[in-house]
């Protein structure tokens, strides 16, 4: 009985000891958390991290994003956050006429010799209601012209769901001027 | 149309007087939850209690009901991967993986081996994660409150792994019809097999501080005792129960993907008490890795997604049922498609409901705080039960 | 469960494990649920799910069983009719079936004679809905939807098929 007790209290203490050696041991190893906000995480730690999405620019504008206004990404957009509106408007190009040698062709062959009448597409505009978004990435992979990718805007935070419907025309105008500046300062 | 078809009084607080009439005055109904600490999310549990003794318990489901059965059905195969990260938030690649499995079982679709072996390396991730979470969660309803700070700074770098490919950190929506949505690099492997060599000297000292402390020993030895028979008639699958001694588990015993080719064993305990389930949850984390290890070992090259793999699948008619083995137990999705964009119906079978349906059985007769210990023992993620 | 089609079993099919994920499929009248749940309770077998879905012909109920020792998914399959929404609950033999049973109860309405609570589960209990109900439009047969039971059968395309089917779910009444 006394026996069986006294071991109890043996084996306590020896519980005890260890665990303390390890918390010990423990404390004296350096902090792995991250102070924020007076501390971020590094930009490398966010490598494929989703964040929300954001257009790609052309490599000869960054004003005007690739987007082709195809639709595809709000179509598959499973929270239906993406709303995309274009125009096409008419190229402005010297009207061609048939060839002199072809003007007594039929009316249907000549129509297929003119070429057609070239259209641009414009973006009018492009909104993100990030508030829905699940972050699935089915847009960025779907997309045929390669427009869209995630941002690393991880540091999101505000009072009021309106902060989070982007206009990501926007804020692709905003990045290009920031490039800009950039590139000036550069060659200063 | 409740009250008409089976006459029920919808009055005042429908579940407890469900639960009474009070049979006696010596005892008492006491509601645990929905917001209790210790039921890991939102569940209630009605209970009646003599003294501290517990005579008839009742979860109470549907707090965090989100009906992803019907949303399936009106979303399309592709749109309804998202929702898989979320019904299990612990081990989502397992049920990303069982409904990408379904829809590739109904189109016959081949997934090329890379993806399957990236598939096994970060399903086995997620699976080391979901269970250091519950490793440190349980001890906390038990009142030991360091271990969670352990294991949340172990999952920290299993979620910066993971990050890495899935681009998210919990709710991954990873996997895709006939592959995954990005490959792997070698940076990625060699925080992997970093993160292998960390983590087994952790687990040393995780036994050191918690699996062979007297305190824990008497918190979960004998508490919580299931027979076979239990078991069996409720339909408890995983850990639960390998923690009685019955070795079953999906990936052995309904191989699926390239479970056949790697080499680990199934952990059992014979005891069948919350020592066995503690102790086969900490014995599958080192298969796991042992799992992982392999993995990286035999990757082949080759692409991450199959060619062939359709943007906007619409597989032909017909009925599945695909299982894999979660964290918890066995995940299964039954898939049934009537040859459209859209699935005609979608069951989701999660392990964590039939686990919990056997909580009135158990709990009968222990002592209230034992019930805790039980509860937890189970490793419950209520959005799954709930769905 | 002998491999000779029982009296009660309608029908019966072998799948492909590697297509479906089924070993077997057995259509069975409403009747004779509880002496086949019975018999597979005998058999060692464990309670995976219990769920169910609408068609044209009415609601088909799918049981799911599985075995721990040598697994081979069944699915014991049972087709109430609209009109009679009601069939036998095997919470008796299997009382995991409890919260499955309420689970098909508040998605589609069905009744479960002889469970001792069927309650809302899942759905709060003031709401009148049934969520997984089509429309009629939606509505497709069974034949439609499980094409891998047709050939086993030989059965006629369409028509025959359902009516077979219907009979089989109203010759246990
Ligand atoms: S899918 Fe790409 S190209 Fe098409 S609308 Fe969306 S962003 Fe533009
Ligand atoms: S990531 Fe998914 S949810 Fe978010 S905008 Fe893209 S498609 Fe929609």
């Amino acid at each position: 009985m006394i026996g069986s007790k006294l071991k109890e209290t043996f084996d306590g203490v020896v519980s005890l000891l260890i665990g303390l050696k390890i918390t010990f041991k423990n404390f004296l190893k350096p902090n792995l958390t991250v102070h924020y906000p007076r501390k971020t995480v590094k930009p490398e730690e966010l490598t494929g991290y989703r964040g929300h999405i954001e257009l790609v620019p052309k490599p000869e504008n960054p004003f005007v994003p690739r987007c082709i206004g195809c639709g595809l990404c709000r179509d598959i957009c499973p929270s239906g956050c993406i709303e995309v509106r274009s125009k096409r408007i008419a190229e402005e190009k010297e009207i061609h006429t048939p060839h002199f040698g072809l003007q007594d062709t039929p009316l249907d062959l000549t129509r297929k010799v003119a070429p057609p009448q070239k259209t641009k597409i414009e973006i009018v505009s492009f909104e993100l209601n990030y508030n829905y978004c699940s972050l699935c990435g089915l847009c960025v992979q779907n997309c045929p012209a390669g427009s869209l990718r995630f941002s690393k805007d991880i540091y999101l935070a505000s009072f009021s769901s309106r902060d989070f419907e982007f206009d990501l025309l926007k804020r692709l105008e905003k990045q290009a001027q920031a490039r800009l500046k950039e590139e000036e300062e550069w060659t200063k | 149309m409740f009250d008409l078809e089976l006459g029920l009084d919808l009055s005042g607080d429908f579940y407890t007087r469900h639960f009474q009439p009070t049979p006696s005055e010596d005892t008492l109904i006491l509601n645990m939850g929905p917001q209790h600490p210790s039921t890991h999310g939102v569940l209630r549990v009605i209970l009646e209690i003599d003294g501290e003794y517990i005579l008839r318990a009742e979860p109470v489901l549907g707090y965090i009901h989100r009906m992803q059965e019907k949303m399936g059905e009106v979303k399309r195969y592709e749109q309804y991967l998202p929702n898989m990260g979320r019904v299990d938030y612990l081990h989502a690649l397992a049920w990303n993986w069982a409904y990408v499995g379904a829809v590739e079982r109904l189109m016959g679709l081949e997934v090329p081996k890379r993806a399957e072996y990236i598939r096994v390396i970060t399903c086995e991730l997620n699976r080391i994660n979901s269970h250091l979470l519950w490793w440190g969660a349980y001890l906390l309803d038990l009142g030991a409150f360091t271990p969670i700070m352990y294991a949340f700074q172990d999952r920290e770098i299993v979620m910066d792994i993971l990050q890495r490919v899935s681009g998210s950190r919990l709710t991954y929506c990873y996997y895709r019809f006939g592959g995954v949505s990005q490959d792997i690099d070698d940076i990625f492997i060699e925080k992997t097999k970093e993160f292998c060599a960390y983590l087994k000297p952790r687990l040393k000292m995780y036994k050191d501080l918690v699996t062979d402390n007297i305190i824990l020993r008497k918190r979960v030895e004998d508490i919580g005792i299931i027979e076979e028979e239990t078991l069996r008639k409720y339909g408890a699958t995983g850990p639960v129960l390998r923690g009685s001694g019955i070795k079953y588990d999906v990936r052995r015993k309904e191989p699926y993907s390239v479970y056949s080719e790697l080499d680990f064993e199934i952990p059992t305990a014979s005891s069948k008490d919350a020592l066995g389930r503690y102790l086969v949850r900490m014995q599958e984390i080192e298969e796991s890795l042992k799992i992982i290890e392999q993995a990286l070992e035999k990757i082949p090259p080759g692409p991450h997604i199959s060619p062939q793999a359709p943007r906007r699948p619409k597989p032909p008619r017909g009925e599945v049922y695909f299982a894999v083995e979660g964290a918890r137990g066995e995940i299964g999705v039954n898939l049934v498609s009537d040859g459209s964009a859209y699935p005609y119906r979608v069951k989701l079978r999660s392990p964590s409901f039939s686990n919990l349906s056997m909580f009135p059985e158990i709990a009968k007769g222990t002592l209230l705080a034992d019930a805790v210990s039980i509860l937890g023992s189970l490793d419950l993620v209520i959005p799954e039960i709930d769905r | 469960m002998s491999k000779q089609a029982d009296s009660s079993i309608c029908a019966y099919a072998y799948c492909s494990h590697e297509q479906t994920g089924y070993e077997k499929h057995f259509f069975i009248t409403p009747a004779s649920l509880l002496q086949h749940v019975q018999k597979l309770d005998e058999l060692g077998y464990f309670l995976e799910d219990i769920t169910c879905m609408q068609v044209k012909e009415g609601f088909l109920l799918t049981y799911h069983f599985n075995r721990w020792e040598k697994p081979g998914r069944l699915a014991l399959r049972v087709l109430v009719v609209e009109e009679d929404k009601t069939i036998d609950s095997i919470s008796s033999i299997y009382p995991g079936a409890l919260w499955h049973e309420r689970e098909c109860y508040d998605f589609f309405g069905i009744v479960f004679k002889n469970h001792p609570s069927l309650i809302p589960l899942l759905l709060p209990p003031e709401m009148e809905e049934r969520p997984l109900l089509k429309s009629s439009e939606k509505l497709r047969d069974l034949y439609e939807l499980l094409p891998g039971c047709e050939q086993v059968l030989h059965a006629p395309r369409d028509e025959e098929f359902g009516q077979f089917i219907k009979e089989c779910s109203q010759k246990g009444k």
